[in-house]
């Protein structure tokens, strides 16, 4: 009886940690380099969800920046972001976008900014993403 | 000897014809152009400036504001680009315009440092509420900057299209948020 609750219990451990491991990949992840006057900028990215529960990203952080949050294409604020399993969902320019306010440094080219994704599920995600000047391109 | 020279004078004649034909025909502008746009006042790091200033020049207008991060820079980065894109001699004939409609948080000269960073080209102004209102009835577009906003980091809704005004002042196309730097520069050639 006892190695029975043992065997489950470690069963348990197991897909609650397997459920934790499996995060959202994030691909292409940039932020475009602001005019050393504003202290705002947009960051971009590739949300897969390769896992095999639903996931939804509620908010977005940086300690780079006072203020981050996530807006459509027409600067409504984006509450969430719900991705089903295999779900691919795109910030791109000149639509969704995760927008840093209150920058508390200039960001330049090829510096990495940290930030964190804080996904329902409890599970918190960091990631670099890089400076990129996109005058004449 | 004579059967060439009048061949070479005529196909010089209709190479001047079609030049000055092409020069001639402009496309038709949209009627509902027609009744956007007019003279407007603004304040630029240079002092006060009418539109009307820049006649003489295509005109590419942009309204938005500083603090935008992602559909201002894209399209000014569209607009400084399509420029480039242009030779010299064309160059000296178009100015980029970038009208904030946030006045509260871009001085004339955060909007010169501002506008710099995309090119030389582009130049930045802003006016008073009163002045920004009116103008957004006369170009018939709606934007909406909070009066008394809870916080600093405030959103304005602006328009997202470029408008294209001729030599003499009158809008003569909107270019949307998808079009390029090619899209600019022909839409350009076509008024200068």
């Amino acid at each position: 009886m006892v190695v029975k609750l043992w065997v489950m219990l470690w069963m348990l451990c197991m897909t609650s940690s397997a459920a934790q491991a499996c995060e959202v990949m994030v691909q292409a992840a940039w932020a475009r380099l602001p005019p050393p006057v504003s202290d705002t900028a947009a960051v971009y990215m590739t949300l897969i969800n390769h896992c095999q529960q639903r996931k939804t990203l509620i908010s977005v952080t940086s300690p780079q920046a006072a203020m981050t949050m996530m807006h459509h294409a027409n600067m409504q604020m984006m509450k969430s972001v719900m991705l089903k399993p295999n779900q691919v969902f795109r910030f791109k320019a000149k639509s969704a976008h995760v927008m840093l306010m209150g920058l508390k440094s200039s960001i330049h080219m090829g510096e990495a900014v940290p930030l964190i994704l804080h996904w329902q599920d409890g599970y918190v995600q960091v990631l670099h993403v890089e400076v990129k000047d996109m005058r004449g391109k | 000897m004579k059967t060439v020279i009048w061949i070479a004078l005529f196909v010089l004649f209709l190479a001047l014809f079609g030049l000055l034909f092409l020069q001639i025909k402009k496309p038709e502008v949209p009627s509902y152009l027609n009744s956007t746009g007019g003279d407007f006042q603004l304040e630029t790091f240079q002092g006060t400036m009418k539109l009307s200033d820049l006649q003489g020049k295509v005109v590419l207008l942009y309204f938005g504001y500083s603090h935008c991060p992602d559909i201002c820079p894209a399209t000014l980065n569209v607009m400084a680009s399509g420029m480039r894109l242009l030779n010299k001699q064309q160059q000296k004939q178009v100015q980029g315009l970038f009208v904030s409609l946030d006045p509260a948080r871009d001085s004339p000269d955060k909007l010169k440092a501002y506008t710099a960073f995309f090119g030389p080209k582009i130049m930045g102004g802003t006016g008073k509420r009163e002045q920004l209102d009116a103008i957004a009835q006369q170009w018939r577009f709606s934007y909406h900057t909070p009066e008394h906003p809870k916080t600093e980091f405030y959103v304005v809704q602006h328009p997202n299209f470029l408008y294209v005004v001729n030599k003499e002042g009158h809008v003569v196309a909107l270019l949307d948020a998808k079009s390029t730097p090619q899209d600019v520069a022909a839409e350009v050639k076509i008024w200068l």
